[in-house]
């Protein structure tokens, strides 16, 4: 057999003269290739290093950190006793720091379900004009300055004495987390078959039966991740918990850290915080990075 | 014969001025097996969903039983509905699937089982209980879906084009089985679908809907035979009819007639010439031109070449009347809309 | 057989608003909590907000508020924010296309890549501010200094200038926020059909030009989108400048928390500049979905 033809629709042969073969694909170690590796590998460098120095800083002597005019960027000693001085700090306690932020945190996952699900179902089932503009109200909100919002909320709070609550801070929070929950849920019941729902209503189930026993438990996924989302927004959240914090009681983690760095407090402190509060977000972007990949995201972009 | 399902002056609008369902008025009767046949986006699958209640109704009224379901919530109307891609629910196993609309009356688990297990006998699905929806092939998609409406024991059954998604060969062994389950039941079925085929061998009676109304509503025998317009004409049958403008008792009219229904013979009175011969199967099809321009279809045995001449005579033919200044035909969308003076 | 009522006379009944349009308003009512509570929490404080930047404690509609802070140096807190934003932006965005468009081609050892790139996102916004902090401190010591030490360079004064402090904000900033940026791209890049790429290299277009003219059409959606989240996102900036930089050179938000913490419970002055900075989003976000077009 003959090589495939490659006669061109003109009747010209062209087996002799091929086209240049297509940029998108390099070869080995071209200079392209090259070029990809390099850069990948500084951007990695440049992402990676402050988290290093993150954990460089909580396990080394302050002199080599803090309070030092060079410091190397290889530790000459690690040590406990940053992390023993700052978790037993007196003027900023770790554990109630601790407890509240993941109160807070819990509360603001939970409640980005719990709005989120009807939200995103109605969402999903109205038409496309209407949708789209409540949608772009929900986007609007996560453009307005947390600081503009929160000094008037701050004074309703302080009135209805539930200034420095985890209910508070939460309820302010859920503002940064409904629209992105919103947003992928909204996509993760687009993808699911048009007439579950409907064969579902036949069938018998009362509308809150069909959605929540039919349609609810095939977006599981996109649950977590909206769940686990909105709970590390809160977590890592320091604006609407600085404006709301009640210095009686205590602050979020992260509020504890600002304080910690601005003259409030010890930077001490503020490191031991940092790392604590580090590691397990990291482990949940890891896991984060497992969904959201580009197919999930585009299907709520295109709704 | 009671009435199980009445459509009173049903209308649906969308967009501005178009109608998806033009004041609608049909009985079906229980124990029928009712066709609604259609070509694809002309409302046979929005009328059967205003039926099940998942579309709304602009204005008239449905009755189911005598008793008004215009407005009534899906599930609270006792009917079954197959949709064409079957939505299983994929997070449930076979068994929970037919199980679930009897886990939604709170009939009691030990009542559940054996009605479960008797319709999987019925439907022969009994070995795949257990698996998961997405592991059976689409046949038995296709049978469990059935299978999960058959065991509530509705009142009336609805199905949108359920075979549409099966392979050829596996279409045909379930429109037979389809039938057969029918009358077994003794239930009265809705069912939508645009292949002619199925209308034919299914169907008690089949409507055909056409731009939001039905044009014509019968035994599928009567739309070939007697077919009341010009677009039946044309849509029933796997040929187009043939058209010529005639005139019958004093008015003017069309002619219409099926290739079968003319005789070709050296002895016919009428001739045409052949522009292209078509076989399929034992039957030659020629696409001819008469000698006043008009291009009709005849069926013959016998074997002619293009540019030969043939002979027919017209056994059989339809009356059309027409408008008498409406020499040429219209293109097949407005219907004239008398009956046919048959032979 | 069929019954024809057609041109009987009476009309057929009709259904009422409600019952006609049920498929759309019930989804409307599933709705209706969230937006509540969005209309409670944030644009009904965004309404008071403004009330207060007109108020004092005397006086129930006064423009002296806003006297004040221009006094303060109003403009130069503008235009710092406004630079700020603008470079921060033009890193992020420049960064997240070439970390994008490398994601976009399979290769070994992607997901980690992949994942080191949003790291970034699980870091307190707190903690990466002290961490820059200690990378770019103004007393001539840091890391970057010691790095700098490696190669026989000087040490650097990094908030000796408005503009070196304003850069180093804008490094810590694009460092933090860059991830999101990429994860919208990479979803854009995953709409591109790899045909289209197919096509322009047949058609003669190298790299760059494969570039302009299929991966840009194709990510202006999303780009779109990443601006408006982002740009609001970046002139809001606060804890990361407030901790790298303190109140040197000024940032809007910087001024807000400033002048609320030291008003003993009065919003006024601070609302008027919050008022400013709203006004300046409000601006961002027309002026993007102007020229960004149709979606």
């Amino acid at each position: 057999m003959t090589a495939p033809s490659t006669a061109a629709v003109d009747g010209t042969n062209r087996a002799a003269v091929r086209p240049p073969a297509p940029v998108f694909r390099p070869r080995r170690f071209t200079l392209s290739n090259i070029g990809l590796y390099a850069s990948m590998c500084l951007i990695s460098l440049f992402f990676l290093f402050p988290i290093y120095l993150i954990f460089l800083i909580g396990f080394t002597p302050d002199q080599y950190t803090l309070f030092s005019g060079r410091p190397p960027i290889i530790p000459p000693q690690l040590t406990w006793s940053n992390l023993q001085a700052g978790l037993s700090a007196s003027n900023a306690p770790f554990l109630p720091s601790m407890y509240l932020s993941l109160e807070v945190a819990f509360f603001v996952g939970a409640l980005a379900i719990l709005i989120g699900i009807p939200t995103a179902y109605g969402l999903s089932r109205l038409g496309s004009k209407l949708a789209y503009g409540l949608t772009t109200v929900l986007f609007v909100v996560n453009m307005l300055p947390s600081i503009t919002i929160a000094i008037p909320i701050s004074v309703q709070f302080i009135r209805i004495g539930l200034y420095g609550s985890p209910i508070s801070i939460g309820l302010t929070q859920e503002l940064l987390a409904l629209p992105v929950t919103v947003f992928l849920l909204v996509g993760a019941f687009q993808g699911l078959p048009r007439d579950l729902e409907n064969q579902a209503r036949v069938d018998g189930a009362g509308r809150f039966r069909a959605i929540y026993g039919n349609l609810v438990p095939l977006v599981a996924p996109a649950l977590a991740a909206a769940f686990l989302l909105a709970w590390m927004l809160s977590w890592d959240e320091s604006t609407f918990a600085l404006i709301l914090y009640n210095p009686a009681t205590s602050a979020t983690l992260p509020v504890n850290i600002f304080l910690a760095f601005t003259g409030r407090g010890n930077p001490v402190v503020g490191v031991a915080f940092s790392c604590v509060a580090t590691i397990p977000v990291i482990v949940l972007t890891v896991f984060l990075q497992k969904y959201l990949k580009g197919e999930d995201l585009a299907a709520g972009v295109r709704g | 014969m009671t009435v199980k399902l009445r459509f009173d002056r049903v209308t649906k609008r969308f967009g501005k001025g178009r109608f998806i369902a033009d004041d609608i008025s049909l009985d079906i009767d229980t124990g029928e097996f009712f066709v609604i046949l259609g070509p694809s986006g002309e409302g046979k699958s929005t009328l059967l969903r205003m039926v099940a209640g998942i579309e709304t109704v602009d204005a008239g009224r449905i009755f189911i039983d005598g008793k008004e379901v215009t407005h009534i919530a899906p599930n609270k109307r006792n009917i079954a509905m197959v949709f064409q891609n079957y939505a299983l629910y994929p997070n449930m196993n076979v068994y929970k699937n037919i199980a679930f609309p009897l886990r939604m009356q709170y009939y009691p688990h030990e009542e559940i089982e054996p009605k479960v297990r008797d319709v999987a006998k019925t439907l022969g699905i009994t070995e795949i209980l257990d698996r998961r929806v997405n592991q059976i092939s689409g046949g038995q998609q296709q049978r469990v879906a059935l299978a999960r409406a058959i065991v509530r024991n509705p009142t009336l059954f609805l199905l949108d084009e359920p075979l549409s998604n099966l392979d050829a060969r596996v279409r045909f062994a379930a429109r037979a089985e389809l039938k057969k389950i029918q009358k077994d039941l003794g239930q009265t079925f809705v069912f939508v679908t645009h292949d002619q085929k199925e209308a034919e061998v299914l169907s008690d009676r089949t409507g055909v809907i056409h731009q939001g109304r039905f044009e014509q509503v019968g035994p599928f025998g009567d739309l070939y035979e007697r077919p009341a317009t010009r677009w039946i004409g044309d849509f029933v049958g796997d040929v187009p009819m043939n058209y010529m403008p005639w005139t019958e008792a004093g008015t003017g009219g069309q002619l219409g007639f099926r290739p079968e229904w003319a005789e070709v013979s050296d002895s016919g009175t009428e001739s045409a010439t052949v522009q292209v011969s078509e076989r399929v199967g034992d039957f030659s099809y020629l696409l001819c031109t008469m000698a006043n321009g008009w291009r009709i279809y005849l069926r013959t045995l016998r074997t002619f070449a293009a540019g030969t001449q043939v002979h027919f005579t017209v056994n059989r033919h339809v009356f059309f009347e027409t408008p008498s200044d409406d020499a040429i035909p219209p293109p097949s969308g407005r219907p004239e809309r008398l009956p046919p003076r048959g032979p | 057989m069929a019954l024809d009522h057609r041109g009987a006379g009476e009309p057929a009944p009709v259904a009422t608003f409600f019952e006609r349009h049920q498929d759309q308003l019930i989804p409307f009512l599933f709705v209706l909590p969230a937006l509540a509570y969005v209309g409670y929490f944030a644009f009904l404080p965004t309404y008071q907000t403004i009330q207060y930047s007109f108020q004092t404690p005397i006086l129930s509609f006064t423009y002296y508020n806003y006297q004040a802070n221009v006094q303060s140096g109003l403009y130069s807190w503008i235009s710092n924010t406004l630079w700020l934003t603008a470079g921060a932006l033009a890193l992020q965005f420049g960064l997240a296309l070439g970390v994008a468009s490398i994601l976009n081609r399979g290769f070994r050892g992607k997901t980690i890549f992949a994942t080191i790139a949003i790291l970034p996102i699980g870091i307190a916004t707190v903690v990466a501010g002290f961490t820059f902090n200690q990378i770019f401190p103004g007393t001539g010591a840091g890391y970057a200094n010691s790095i700098l030490a490696y190669f026989g360079i000087a040490p650097v004064y990094w908030l000796a200038h408005p503009w070196l402090a304003l850069l180093v904000v804008i490094i810590a900033d694009s460092w933090k926020n860059t991830s999101l940026v990429i994860i919208i791209l990479v979803a854009g890049y995953a709409t591109i059909p790899r045909t289209l790429y197919q096509a322009a290299a047949i058609d003669g277009a190298g790299a760059l030009r494969q570039f302009v003219h299929v991966t840009l059409p194709g990510l202006r959606g999303f780009i779109v989108m990443a601006l408006l989240i982002r740009g609001a996102q970046e002139v809001n900036i606060f804890q990361l400048a407030y901790i790298m930089i303190s109140s040197y050179p000024q940032l809007l938000t910087v001024q807000i928390y400033l002048l609320w913490e030291s008003s003993g419970g009065y919003p006024y002055i601070a609302s008027a500049v919050s008022t400013v900075l709203l006004g300046i989003v409000t601006v961002f976000i027309v002026v993007v979905i102007v020229v960004g077009g149709r979606k």
